[in-house]
This record gives structure tokens, sequence and C-alpha cells, in this order.
């Protein structure tokens, strides 16, 4: 059973949630209306060091330019040794397939892409740093974006740091699906399902639904409190994977290169 | 007190210039490099450590939006790089670290206010009031990266910067103080257009002198700039860039500027050559003149090395071959002041600097990280604090106080 935490805005609960065995906290972007000063991104950054080993995923919204995004995921993946993961989130009005939202996770991917797992040499003798015949322009001229590459980081250490979508948006790309509690696990996910839980629920409703097989774990909000010991009590007796990094944890393969001939 | 436009600072103020494995060109082929770690946060959390130890203000982190280049667009292989999101960097260093300050680059060009509000402040608030956000407007190369790939110029990208960082600051009014009432403001840049940007909003302001005479009259200009607006002098501090190379006789700088020069391998100074000059330099025989003719219809400007085409052309003496070029290229140890000596040698340069008003402290580089740091830190630092020119421990728990600043206005 996968165990997730939401914790407060500033991460509050973060590392007793780590403690009692949560296996990611996820940090929902804050609303274009919300005071200034919660950026979830950075909140996750910050948990890398005050947290071990959980993963560590942040919603993101796609106003930030694809550039931006793949650069602040692969940097955040590589500083934390494969902790990352990350919730693409539409404009306002906009629905994950649009044209634009599609186009902007494309270029993300790209970008992640343009450094193959292995361009980085350190070779001091011969002085290479990286090699240059594994590092390529995407040279990508859409509709909404015109991204010429490559990222000036390298390819993440989990190859695509974990996608998380909501169940609705999934696509076959979609690591971990978001679903509302109680909704019927549809027969074409790809991935894992993952249901919202608060923690005022009782524990025996969520042990029945994971066991009759509606979903892969529960991501646990609400009060603090009550979510952590909610956490507390799903988790005992569970078998954690140890070491490894998010996707091992949740017992997802590692994608390879899937846009390497775009150059 | 708020001095006058012309009084020198008591105290240095000393911000430690973060790049990947050290702010030599060669230092990831150091031995003492390990290069496995160098794009973990441990490597940054442990250096981070070191210059608290040292009682540094704030560890800074630079920004590029494109990869580092050789010529015709390939990347340059032999360069370590230094682009990790830098504010990724910071947000991660607020939850490893404590007292010292989290500065990091960010484009006013390639980033919406209510995004640089957002982080920067949250950044602010995680770190208990430590975070500094260096204002810049990125360089041509980043505009393939965001869009139709036409940069804008430089006055659409300064009129924007302006409006931007008052959009910013009026978010951050909104949201309430941080435990430093607000992210401090940095800049770097020497032009007019810096000045007057400088004197409106910089709290610290990078430079680049090559003369402490350079630095006097920049420094009494800027202050009397923001005297003019209505700050105080003291609100704006006035850092160069600077590398220290220590060494206890000259015989020992004398023998580590050549270590650094043979780190400097022919294969990097090919690729160094061709990142200035946007020109294939594998085929170019080192005892012929060189070959400017040829070099100039495909010569760009390189803001991410700080070379404009001019610039680029006037560095070769007349009648240069490519050899003596490339040894000057490769002898360079930085392009910034530079000391060298014991550290009672090292001392006194950053001492003299600062009693003769030429700044307000350093945004200093090491040439190896940790090596030179450490020994910066156990050597120097120890005797800039017996003359009473640098703080023994930290007074205060925010960038602010360490910057000695006024309230945030």
């Amino acid at each position: 059973m996968i165990l997730g935490f939401r914790p407060g805005p500033l991460g509050e609960g973060a590392a007793a949630a780590a403690a009692s065995g949560a296996d990611f906290v996820y940090l929902p972007a804050a609303r274009p209306d919300a005071a200034v000063g919660a950026d979830a991104l950075s909140v996750a950054a910050c948990l890398m060091s005050l947290t071990p080993d959980i993963g560590l995923a942040a919603e993101i919204s796609t106003a930030w330019q694809p550039f931006n995004v793949a650069r602040a995921l692969a940097s955040f993946d590589l500083l934390s040794r494969g902790r990352c993961g990350w919730s693409p989130r539409p404009l306002d009005g906009e629905s994950a397939d649009a044209p634009r939202f599609r186009e902007h996770l494309e270029v993300v991917f790209k970008l992640f892409d343009s450094w193959d797992d292995d361009a980085l040499v350190f070779d001091k003798a011969n002085a290479v740093f990286a090699d240059r015949a594994k590092v390529r322009r995407i040279r990508h001229a859409g509709a909404y974006f015109t991204v010429d590459g490559p990222l000036n980081a390298p390819r993440p250490p989990q190859g695509h740091p974990v996608l998380i979508q909501p169940l609705g948006d999934a696509t076959a790309a979609t690591d971990v699906a978001l679903a509302p509690f109680g909704v019927e696990r549809p027969a074409s996910a790809a991935g894992l399902v993952v249901m919202e839980a608060d923690g005022a629920d009782a524990p025996e409703r969520l042990k029945a639904a994971f066991a009759a097989g509606a979903c892969d774990g529960f991501l646990v909000g609400g009060e603090i409190d009550a979510a952590l010991s909610l956490l507390g009590v799903m988790g005992e007796g569970r078998a954690v994977a140890d070491g490894g990094d998010f996707r091992a944890r949740l017992g997802l393969a590692r994608p390879g290169i899937r846009y390497g001939a775009a150059a | 007190m708020s001095g006058g436009a012309e009084t020198p600072g008591a105290e240095l103020h000393l911000g430690f210039w973060m790049l990947t494995s050290g702010g030599h060109v060669a230092s990831w082929r150091h031995p003492a490099t390990e290069t496995s770690r160098l794009m973990t946060i441990e490597h940054y959390a442990e250096t981070a450590r070191l210059a608290a130890r040292g009682k540094f203000d704030m560890m800074f982190f630079e920004d590029t939006l494109a990869a580092r280049e050789g010529h015709g667009g390939q990347i340059l292989g032999e360069a370590s790089i230094n682009s990790l999101d830098p504010v990724v960097q910071i947000a991660a260093l607020a939850g490893a670290t404590r007292d010292i300050g989290l500065a990091a680059s960010y484009s006013t060009t390639y980033h919406a206010p209510r995004v640089l509000a957002d982080k920067y402040m949250t950044v602010d608030r995680l770190s208990g009031g430590r975070a500094g956000w260096n204002m810049v407007t990125s360089g041509n190369a980043a505009g393939r990266n965001f869009g139709s790939g036409a940069h804008p110029e430089h006055e659409a990208r300064y009129g924007k910067a302006h409006e931007v960082v008052e959009t910013v600051k009026a978010l951050w009014a909104e949201a309430g103080p941080s435990p430093q009432g607000r992210p401090v403001l940095i800049q770097a840049g020497m032009s007019q257009w810096g000045l007057d940007f400088a004197s409106s909003y910089g709290e610290a302001i990078f430079a680049a002198f090559r003369t402490a005479q350079d630095g006097q009259a920049f420094r009494t200009n800027l202050r009397s700039a923001a005297m003019a607006k209505g700050r105080p002098a003291d609100a704006v501090r006035v850092l160069p860039g600077f590398m220290p190379i220590l060494g206890s006789t000259a015989k020992e700088v004398a023998e580590k500027k050549a270590f650094y020069r043979e780190l400097v391998h022919p294969a990097l100074l090919r690729g160094l050559l061709s990142e200035q000059f946007n020109f294939d330099f594998s085929h170019v025989p080192f005892d012929k003149p060189f070959p400017l003719d040829e070099i100039l219809p495909t010569l760009e400007e390189r803001p991410m090395i700080g070379g404009t085409r001019e610039r680029f052309v006037k560095d070769i003496r007349e009648g240069e071959t490519v050899g003596a070029y490339a040894e000057r290229l490769a002898a360079r140890i930085t392009g910034h002041l530079s000391a060298e000596g014991g550290p009672e040698a090292i001392a006194d340069f950053m001492e003299t600097w600062l009693k003769s008003g030429a700044c307000d402290g350093f945004i200093m580089q090491a040439l190896q990280i940790p090596l030179e740091l450490d020994a910066f830190v156990n050597e120097v630092v120890p005797v800039l604090q017996s003359r009473g020119v640098f703080r023994t421990d930290y007074r205060g728990s925010t960038l602010r106080a360490h910057l000695d600043l006024p309230a945030a206005a």
C-alpha cells in the first residue's frame, strides 16, 4: 500500500509523516488568488534536506515556461538523488487535453530526454566533462512554444521525475493517478491509482477499499494531526521498500529516452 | 547612523559565489574534486556550512538559461555545468543550513512577477529571513529556449526589469513581512542603466573593478545616487568579485598558479577558445597569427562569459599567435580582482579596499571547492577578525542583518 501525505503550505508535518512511514508528500500549487509566499516546488525542495528518503512531489503551474519547469525538476531530481515528483497544472479554465497543455508537457519531456543517461563522463584525464555527442538540441517549434534546447542540466536520475495527475487527466505517461475516494478504478489506468483520503476517515474503510483492489494506496490530507495519526494506523505492519529513488519506492520502471531521435 | 557618500564601511561583508567545483574554469579536473557529488545537495550543503563557519554573509548562486556552447551550437563538453536551478538550490539549502544568507539569480525577462514574488518569499520564510534575489535580465542565448528565439533588446529588457521589480515589491508588501521584512534585492552590472537601477532598488551590488580608484568612484556615485532618491547611503553594499590565491611564500603562490594553468587541458583550452570566438579551433595551428578575418563574420556576444564582440577582439594583441593568446587565456586565473600571498597579504588587500571606500566587501570565489574555501576560512578569516574588520559571529539571523542594511522600505 502506497501512502502519501499532504503537508501544510510550508511543509508542516512532512518530517513527522516521513517518520511514520509515508512514501511521499504532495504539495498542491497555490491558486492564483492565494496569498503570495507558498511556492509548492520550493517547499518540496526544502524538504529534501529535512526528510530522509521519501518522495517529494509538487504541483506546478504550466503558466511557467516549459524550459523553466524542466530545468527546475531535473535540478531537484539530481540534487535529491531521485526523489522528485510533479504534477503539471493546466491554466485556469484549461482542460488537460487542451493543445497548449499537451504541448507544454511534450516540451518538458523532450528537454528531460535531451541528455542521454550516460552523457556525463567526468573524464579528468581527457578533459571530457560531458560527451557532447550525447546531448541534443530538441528544436521544438510548436503552436505554443518554440524551444531549441538542449536543457542546461543533465537527465534526471529517475529518467523522468514521477508524473502525478488527476485520474481524469491521466495518459499513458502518468505514473500516479490521483482519484477521489470511492471512484471506480478504470480498467484502462496504466499507472498506479492513489485515492485521496482525509485524516477523519475511518481506516477500516480505506483498508477495505485497498483489499478490494480499488486503488494502490492513499494520499492523506486534512487537519495535520489527524492525517498523521491516520497515516500511522494505515502504515502499521506495512513493508516499506528501503533505499532506491521515488520510482523504486513506488515499484515503477525507469523510463528510457523517448525523444532521442528528435534532433 | 548612515554615512555620507564617501564614508568607508567599518566591517567587511562577504558573499561566497558558489560555482559547482570552484571558480577556476578547470577546477572540476582538480584531483580533490569528487565529480560524482557535484550535483548533489550534500556538496552544496557542506560548502554552505563551511562558509557559515567562516561567518560569510551569504552563499550566492548565479543563473543561466541555456547550455554553455562552443562553436556552431555544440555544447561545451570540456567545462563543468554550473546551471542547476538556483532557486531550487537555495530552497533546498534553507532546510540544510542556519545563519548564512542564501541568494540566487533569476531573470526578470523569463519569469513572471508572481512567480518571482512567490518563490523568493517562500524561501525567505522557510529560511527565517535569509533569502536574496539577484535580479538579472538574462543573456541573449536564453531567447532560443523561450519562444520566438528573439531575445528582447537592452532597452526593452531593462524597461521590463523596472516594471517587474516594482510589481514583485508590491506583491511582497501585500503578502506581509517575512522575518527580514522581504528578501534582499541584489544586482550586478556597471552600466549607466545599472547605476540607475541599483540606486533605485539594489541593496547589494556585485561589481567588477580593475582598480581601487574605479571602486571608489563607483561606490561614491552609487551612494550619492541612492541618497538623491531618498535612501540612506548605507542602504546599498558594493561587493566586487574577488579571488584570493593563498600561498605562504612567493614560491608557493607561483606553484599554485602553475598547477591551475596545467589543469587547463589543451582540449579544454580549445573549447574555451571556440566558446569565446564561436569558431572551430580544432584544426587551427597555434604558431600562426590569430585568424581574425576568418573569425569576425560569425563572432557573437557571449554574455554568459561576460563578453561582447568588441571586448573579444580588443583582447587579442597586435600580431599575436593563436598559441600566445591561448596561453594567456589558460593562465588567467580569474576575470575578477585577485590578491595573492599569505593570510596577512590577502587580509591587507581586503582591508585596504574597505578602508579606502572602494567597496563594502567582496563576492568571493574559491579556485577549488572545498580546498580553497576551507583554507580561506581557516587562515584569512581569523586575521580579518583579529583586525576588527570582520565579524567574529553572526549578530542577527537574517541576510538583511548580516549586510547591516536598514529595514526594508
